[in-house]
Order: structure tokens, then sequence, then C-alpha cells
């Protein structure tokens, strides 16, 4: 009987791990959120608005290669759309929810590429509208054919603000200011790297010219320090901080705009994973939290793999690599993986994922988040966006003692709202070790992973192999 | 194409006043028509709820329980932060729900 395999996510690795898995046979079930595949990176638009692309052409090619290679399989495997996969258990058994019916999955394999999500390190009215994740910026321009604003200033850390900031020129709109923490020249001369990854290296030199002739104002080591304006941003203070992270007196700025697009890296979706029971890692450059994988993808719980930037932020060629050969090994027998000829069918596959994480290594070193930033926040700033916790409400609770992240959500309620704690884990961690904590720790992953109605828990479908 | 690009770009230099607005020629295509308190909409087929309202100027799509206006941050579901009222029914993500005619969509003031 054909392995039965449910892959959690629809993006680069999960399309790529059912394409590697439905060619080996196996009986494939994909759940994903989104009404079409893509995941983030090639998220689409709806067909109707005909959306205009504004990435480089050679990623352009590379999406609509794999999308086009994932809808080629679909009349083979099961592809569930808006579907969200709220709890996994370490028996294997994965509930899922769609409209206002649930269901738990049992299946052979589970293979998670649940991706990652962006973050930011609070500042003083981040809170108001008209600041968004700069990747929010860029979904609206791709997805919805919106401009964000008439008036952006992108910032944060790592390649993302420079790529946002050209897609949004590309598309006819305005950029203030395009501030960012760390220079390029941090990765600039890891020569070996930068060629493994010279078609990633070649986009984003395209995308930095697209920025530059367009005479926007670059501000290298520079950080959105305030927000100015109650009901919309009226202007953004960016200041100049040290190595350390500290803001250097005398440097502010203001610059005015109504939408600040900010990006400070990635976390990883890592809830379901944690949620089993498989054993973690915590790596602050590649999503936090991580599942420990081997080559092939296995966590530390029998049948169920992890793939892609929730494996470890790598990006969309990695992922992809990582896909297939993730793919592959959950499609066999266990036993067969171990033998050398499984290995040699993925060569491919494995040499790829090497030599770009090779460049994707030396391209992290742009992502670091000095500590001294984590003191942008005021006392009266908001870190928990659903339940309004301020910097003041948390500093209390760890001055008197309170440093394990269980403990803070307990005495605070941080991390306790709508979005599960997922928007202010890594603020709450960042801050926990400014006041002495430990050591990175996690939150007690509990179900539910979404929130679900209790309707659609009560409607539940009866349980069975997908 | 480039020349053409970079003279839109340098128009529009300066101008930090006005709505966002749609690319394209957005005023011909849009054909979604929904009500956000009580005013019309006019989206285009599609379009999230967040986005039509982005693209009419409208920023504040929640006041929380503590009385701060809330508007798009992720702008694809995770943050929970774009809560509206959606025919009568109050918490769905404005950025997940595609925009649909005759929609009555209300700013969500704290939990309702």
């Amino acid at each position: 009987m054909a392995r039965s395999i449910v892959i959690v996510g629809a993006g680069p690795a999960g399309m790529s791990a059912a394409i590697a898995a439905q060619a080996r046979g196996a009986q494939v079930t994909v759940v994903d959120e989104a009404a079409r595949p893509g995941g983030q990176i090639y998220r689409q638009s709806h067909p109707a608005l005909k959306g205009a692309d504004f990435a480089e052409a050679s990623e352009r090619a590379r999406k609509e290669r794999l999308i086009g290679a994932f809808e080629r399989v679909l009349d083979r495997i099961e592809y569930r759309t808006e579907t969200s996969a709220f709890a996994l258990f370490k028996t294997g058994e994965l509930h899922i929810a769609s409209g206002s019916r649930t269901e738990v999955l049992r299946a052979d394999a589970i293979i998670l590429t649940t991706g990652v999500r962006e973050i930011a390190v609070p500042f003083p009215g981040w809170t108001t509208p008209g600041v968004m994740y700069a990747g929010g910026a860029q979904a609206l321009l791709k997805s919805q054919s919106v401009l964000a604003g008439r008036r952006i200033v992108v910032c944060g850390t790592g390649p993302l603000p420079i790529v946002v900031a050209a897609q949004i020129l590309r598309a006819g709109g305005s950029v203030a200011a395009l501030a960012t923490l760390n220079s390029l020249k941090v990765a600039g001369w890891q020569l070996p790297a930068l060629w493994s990854g010279r078609e990633l290296v070649r986009e984003g030199l395209r995308y930095l010219a697209t920025v530059i002739s367009a005479g926007v104002p670059r501000l290298s080591s520079y950080v959105p320090a305030r927000v100015n304006g109650r009901e919309q941003v009226e202007s953004v203070v960016l200041a100049r901080v040290d190595r350390c992270g500290v803001v250097i007196p005398r440097s502010e700025r203001e610059v005015a705009c109504d939408v600040v697009a900010v990006n400070y890296g990635f976390a990883a979706n890592n809830e379901l994973a944690a949620m089993a029971g498989i054993a973690m890692r915590h790596d602050p450059l590649r999503g936090g939290w991580l599942p420990i994988v081997d080559e092939f993808g296995r966590t530390s719980v029998a049948g169920i793999f992890a793939a892609g930037d929730a494996a470890g932020l790598r990006g969309a060629l990695v992922a992809e690599a990582e896909g297939q050969a993730v793919g592959a090994a959950a499609a066999v027998d266990p036993a067969e993986i171990a033998r050398p000829d499984f290995r040699a069918g993925l060569a491919v596959a494995l040499a790829a994922r090497e030599r770009l994480s090779a460049f994707q290594r030396a391209m992290q070193q742009l992502l670091l988040v000095p500590s001294g930033l984590w003191r942008l926040p005021t006392d009266e700033t908001i870190i928990c966006r659903c339940e309004n916790v301020t910097l003041a409400a948390l500093r209390d609770a760890l001055t008197a003692g309170h440093l394990p992240p269980n403990t803070i959500k307990r005495v605070t309620r941080a991390g306790m709202g709508w979005c599960g704690g997922r928007g202010c884990l890594q603020a709450v961690s960042a801050l926990a070790a400014l006041h002495g904590a430990p050591s990175a720790a996690m939150m007690t992953p509990r179900p539910l992973a979404r929130p679900i109605p209790l309707a659609s828990l009560a409607n539940r479908a009866a349980a069975g192999r997908p | 194409m480039w020349r053409d690009i970079l003279t839109r770009v340098r128009s529009d230099a300066g101008v930090a006043q006005g709505r966002p607005r749609n690319l394209g020629n957005s005023d011909d295509e849009a054909s979604v028509v929904f009500s956000f308190e009580d005013q019309q909409i006019n989206a285009r087929v599609g379009q999230s709820v967040a986005a039509a309202l982005l693209a009419n100027g409208i920023r504040t799509l929640r006041i929380d329980e503590a009385g701060n206006p809330k508007g798009i941050l992720c702008g694809i579901g995770y943050c929970f932060e774009c809560r509206c009222v959606i025919d009568d029914e109050p918490d769905r993500r404005a950025c997940m729900v595609d925009a649909k005619p005759g929609m009555r969509v209300r700013r969500q003031q704290g939990l309702a």
C-alpha cells in the first residue's frame, strides 16, 4: 500500500516535497491556509487582479516554474486550500480546520513546511496605523496590487528592506528613505559565499540599483526610533545606532511619511513542531527555536519531518532543494533512507542545498540585532499588541524575577492573545535576557496553534487516514 | 521603461498627503461595492477587505480594548491586528477575507 503523507504548507518547501513524494508513489495531502499555492515568497494574487509582479525576472521564473510543476501534480494529490493545521501531537494526529469544520488526519509521515513570519523590535508609536512589516507592504503590492502608502519609509535588517523598497519604486510608489541597521559590507567580503549564491547576489544588486537610481536617501546604521501621529503615521524619527545598537545622541532625523515598513528578520513558525514534543534547538539568526532535523528532515519524533525555513531560515531556493530530499525520504520505507543509492538519487538536490546554505550563512550576518536595540521601547510602548502589555508592565514582572517566558505570560498576559504569542515572543525573550534571564527559553506550546471557534471544534469529522 | 519609472518616481516625490492607491486604472476596474461604517467602498475583484479599505484611504480597522487605533501589520493573517466586524461577525481578519459585493464591514471597537 502507498505511504500516506500530509504536508503542512504550500510554499517552496511544501510544493517541492509534494512533487517529490508523489513521484515516489506516495499518497500526498497538502494543507495550506491560502487560497492559492506559493506560500509567502511566491504569493500569488487573485487571478482577477492580474497583479503585476515587481520581482526580478529570474525570481519570477523560479516562482512560475515551481508553481507550474506543483499544479501539474494536483490531479494526483489532495490539495486542501484555506485550511489551517491547528494542533499536532506526537501520536501523529494532525488537527485541521476548514470553514466551520475540523478534522483529524493521520498519516505514515507528516512534513512541516510552515515557513517563517516577520518580526520587529518595538519602538514608540509602532502600533500606530501605517506601521507595518516590510513583507506585509510587499504582500499588499504583489497579491493585492495596492501601494501601502503615498510616501513610505522602509527600514530594518537584512536584504528584505532593499527588495521591498525597490519593488515599491518599480510599482511607481515613493520611498522617502531606506534605513538599514547593518551595512551590506558585513557580507561583502565573503567572496566564496557570494559566488555560491551568485544568482541571488545579481538580483540583490539590481534591486539596490533601482533604489540608488531613484535617488532614495539611504541611511546605514539607522533605525526607526519613534513614530509621530496619533490616528496614523505622520512622520518617523530615524536615529543612528552604535555597534551595540544604542542610539547615538543628536543623530535623529525626522522623515515625513504615511507608512513605515519595517523588518527585523524572521521567526520560524514552530508551534506545531513544539506541540508535538519534537526536540528543538535555538538559532537566533535562523528563526529562533527550530526543530532539530537530520539531513533528510527527520525530527526526534518518528514519522514527523520538517523542511524549508521552518527548519531554519535559508530562503526559497534552499527550501525547494530541501523539500525534494525530505519529500523523497518521507515517501520511502524508513530503512531505505540509509541505503547509498537513495542518497545518490538525491545528489543534485543535496548539493544545491549545501551550496546555497553557504551563501545564506554569509547573508545572515546582516540579520544580527544587537541587544542595545531592545532599549528603543519606552515605558508606554506596547510590546504584546494583542493584550496591550506595555514595556513598563513587562519590566515590573521581570524585575520581580519572573524571567521564564511561561511565568511572564502568566503574570502579564503577554503572549496570551489572538496571535498566540507569535508576535511578541521574540521581544519578550530579548527583554528577559536584558534583565538577566540565563538563556533563551520557549513558551510551552499548547493547542491551539490558531484560534478556532468552539462550534468548529464541535463540528468534527470522523478521524481517519487522509 | 526605466526612464518611465524614474519619471513617475520623481513626480511622486514629496507627496505625503492623499491616500494610498491601487495600481493601474483601478477606478475603471472597481467592480465590487461594499460598505464600511457609513461609507461606500469600491474594490477590485480579488482584493481583500483590508487592501480595498487601504486603497480608499482607510487605515484604522479597529479600536482596541485600550482605545488605540489599529491597522494592517503583517498583511498575511498571522498577527490578528486587522480584525473587523464583517456581516455582524466580529474578529474577522480584514487581510484574509476577500471583498464581496454587499458586504457590511464595521470598525471593531474592543470585543465587538
